[in-house]
């Protein structure tokens, strides 16, 4: 059945082809096939009326990890369908779930998963074999099976020689290297930014050092080993900074930082909230300027969601007993069309930064809203607050902590690949 | 805020940041009743019927000894619970342990734990009827102790506002420091000095309303009042002093150090002490430490903060 749909009266907004003006679109056979006014010509078999609403490509989310740490395990279909609900049609997901995508089986894996009724799949590979930092995992091979990078998560490879094998043997496919940079030593039983919060309560503190020592030893690397590189979720100002410099220079690196960062700061850990315990932590209002800033200029090429969703358990003890992470996808747009209301961030810097930049740094065919493109579509009422709560919230993981903020963009229709996959 | 009931008026004692001087005040004040004229603790009914169960997650001798002392001396009866840290479920079992508790009804959970924040949590998840104090959580709150030092300089010295007060030692670790540096200037003492080495201090140390010092000699000059604070030797380990003789040579409280400070200074020093670590032995049995004194003020002021949480949970019924 060929499908002929029509998204009337919207506010198309797609930043990679200039488009932000009051006008149609039509899809068919799973493909946009028109933007702008459609006449009598066009006879959909669906309309979707768009008045007041915006109408932007699927959100692509560079850091998102779609399944609960649970004894019995989750597949990606319990949560990712969640992801579809608040607009998101594609997923970067890295390797350091159950089981680790270090090997060829496990990424096929992942990707056998993918349906109809999910986001597209791209799962970001494993550096090194288990994530141990000891021996560089098969990374062509990982590649061909369907990864679009490599990165060794969340645990740095504590000997530098082998980091640059890792690196040297990455460039000469030109293989593209996530990194989250942190320094273990440094950043060892920490629970906090160590800042002025972290000193009244009594937490054990990360210096920002932690992030800005692992970025400058990773920067010298790179250079030397010509590979590209991506760092991700950054969380200091002394971070974005490097950033910075090192794209002035000329160096093949690019950057994100996660949307909470955006709007907590360790402000907010002052209560002991273990919805605030994260990682990388909340750092002080000063960097959480600079991270705006990096957004702003670019510097910052996308906004992820460091989405994790967690077991209730895992949040219900003293705070630093406490797992990190937040359950980010249901406040992912919602926190950035937020900034655009408080007039902190330009629409177009935002959407670009959650949909054809993030897109970009991998090649993926997604974020834009292009004639003969696959039609992953989201439309979103920008003026429509709702309040998180457990109900409220899609992701089986209700460790938010945004929990009774009331904010705007409430997404009322999501298309995969020309599909009608969530109707609200 | 957690501590406070809707009467505004003091629920649990979790931590002295927050606090108003009239609600140390009170607490100071309410201790001075317990003690009878000759300066022996006085026996009262105050909690009879009261159960009042301590729940120590952390071994202590000390502390745990006087909070049972104190809630007996006010004819409660006391239930000690001496549970191992586990490693796994930290959550769970403390959760879990509480809840079993409450079911056993008891009205007053004395608590200490390794981690920060511990009081709070379980704070948190009692019932609205069931008051926490908390003996100590991680690094970052023992307000009892502060309390009971205060009560020790306002016996000695009178007032506070003209006091200049030197804290010496490890307070990048330290509970007992935190809840000191708070009720000092809730008390608006006159100057708060924290002395030490950098890896003893922590970040933003300033913006606890203090001012550091590295240099002992020059920290303790004009001071009335020297707090010391155990040395825990076990941080030798994690380099962050050099090993042997280095601290007390440096920060040890020693008759020559101690002439630098005004005269008659007072020492004060939670316990137990590390004699010839951080204080010179024959210091340590000096005049001017006032550290057995502090014990037995521990019992009263532990008395006053019991019999006033109890007493503000029956009025707001």
């Amino acid at each position: 059945m060929i499908m002929k749909i029509a998204i009337k009266h919207g506010r198309v907004i797609c930043p990679a082809n200039k488009i932000d003006t009051i006008t149609d679109i039509a899809i068919e056979n799973g493909k946009i096939i028109h933007i702008g006014k459609l006449d009598s010509s066009f006879v959909a078999d669906k309309l979707i009326d768009a008045h007041n609403k915006w109408v932007l490509p699927g959100l692509v989310d560079i850091c998102h990890r779609p399944q609960m740490q649970h004894p019995h395990g989750t597949t990606l279909q319990d949560e990712a369908v969640a992801a579809l609900k608040r607009g998101i049609t594609s997923l970067c997901i890295p390797p350091d779930g159950e089981p680790i995508v270090d090997n060829t089986a496990s990424v096929l894996r992942l990707i056998k998963q993918a349906d109809v009724s999910l986001p597209h799949i791209y799962p970001i590979g494993a550096l090194t074999s288990r994530l141990e930092g000891e021996s560089i995992a098969d990374l062509t091979a990982l590649m061909e099976a369907g990864c679009i990078a490599l990165t060794n998560a969340q645990k740095p490879v504590k000997d530098l020689q082998i980091l640059r094998n890792c690196y040297e043997y990455a460039a000469s496919f030109n293989l593209p290297i996530v990194i989250s940079p942190q320094d273990n030593h440094l950043a060892k039983n920490g629970v906090a930014h160590e800042g002025v919060v972290a000193t009244r309560l009594g937490l054990p503190g990360i210096p920002y050092i932690a992030e800005t020592i692992a970025i400058a030893q990773h920067l010298l690397l790179i250079e030397q080993c010509g590979v590209r590189a991506h760092f991700t979720c950054l969380s200091s100002a002394a971070g974005v900074a490097q950033i910075r410099d090192a794209k002035a220079k000329g160096l093949k690196v690019s950057a994100d930082t996660a949307m909470h960062m955006l709007h907590l700061t360790e402000m907010d850990v002052s209560t002991f909230d273990a919805n605030c315990h994260l990682y990388p932590p909340l750092r002080s209002i000063r960097d959480q300027d600079a991270l705006l800033q990096g957004v702003i200029d670019g510097t910052l090429d996308a906004i992820c969601s460091d989405h994790r969703p967690l077991e209730t358990i895992a949040k219900l003890a003293p705070f630093g007993d406490t797992e990190p992470g937040l359950s980010a996808l249901d406040t992912y747009l919602s926190l950035g069309i937020h900034l655009v209301h408080q007039k902190k961030l330009e629409l177009t810097t935002l959407i670009n930064a959650i949909t054809h930049r993030a897109a970009n740094l991998f090649h993926l065919p997604a974020g834009t809203l292009s004639v003969n493109a696959c039609a992953d579509i989201c439309i979103v009422d920008p003026e429509h607050y709702w309040a998180v709560q457990d109900s409220s919230m899609y992701s089986k993981g209700k460790n938010s902590p945004f929990r009774s903020w009331e904010i705007p963009g409430l997404v009322t229709h999501t298309f995969l690949k020309g599909n009608l996959v969530y109707e609200n | 805020m957690l501590q406070f009931n809707k009467q505004k008026r003091l629920k649990h004692l979790l931590t002295i940041d927050g606090l108003k001087k009239e609600h140390l005040i009170e607490i100071l004040d309410r201790a001075e009743t317990f003690f009878s004229p000759n300066g022996e603790i006085i026996q009262t009914d105050a909690l009879q019927g009261k159960t009042v169960a301590n729940l120590f997650f952390e071994a202590s001798t000390r502390t745990r000894s006087t909070f049972e002392l104190a809630a007996k001396k006010l004819s409660a009866s006391v239930l000690n619970l001496d549970i191992s840290h586990s490693s796994t479920s930290k959550g769970e079992s403390l959760r879990d342990t509480v809840r079993n508790l409450e079911a056993m009804q008891c009205q007053l959970f004395v608590i200490r734990h390794a981690t920060s924040g511990a009081a709070h949590f379980v704070a948190q998840h009692v019932n609205p009827n069931v008051s926490i104090i908390n003996a100590g959580d991680g690094c970052h709150a023992h307000p009892t102790q502060a309390l009971l030092d205060m009560f020790t300089i306002r016996k000695h010295r009178g007032e506070f506002h003209k006091l200049n007060v030197a804290i010496v030692g490890d307070i990048l670790h330290s509970r007992v420091a935190r809840s000191q540096i708070h009720a000092l200037n809730i008390l608006g003492v006159g100057e708060i000095r924290v002395i030490g080495p950098k890896t003893l201090l922590p970040s933003h140390a300033e913006q606890l309303g203090v001012h550091v010092f590295h240099d002992l000699r020059q920290g303790l000059q004009g001071v009335d009042v020297i707090m010391m604070l155990r040395l825990q030797l076990e941080r030798m380990q994690r380099a962050l002093l050099p090993k042997g003789g280095a601290y007390y040579r440096q920060y040890g409280l020693t008759s020559e150090t101690l002439r630098l400070a005004n005269k008659d200074a007072l020492i004060i020093h939670p316990g137990p002490i590390n004699r010839g670590v951080e204080i010179e032995s024959d210091i340590a049995d000096s005049p001017n430490a006032v550290i057995l004194d502090q014990v037995t003020n521990g019992i009263a002021v532990r008395m006053a903060v019991m019999s006033l949480l109890v007493e503000n949970a029956k009025k707001s019924l």
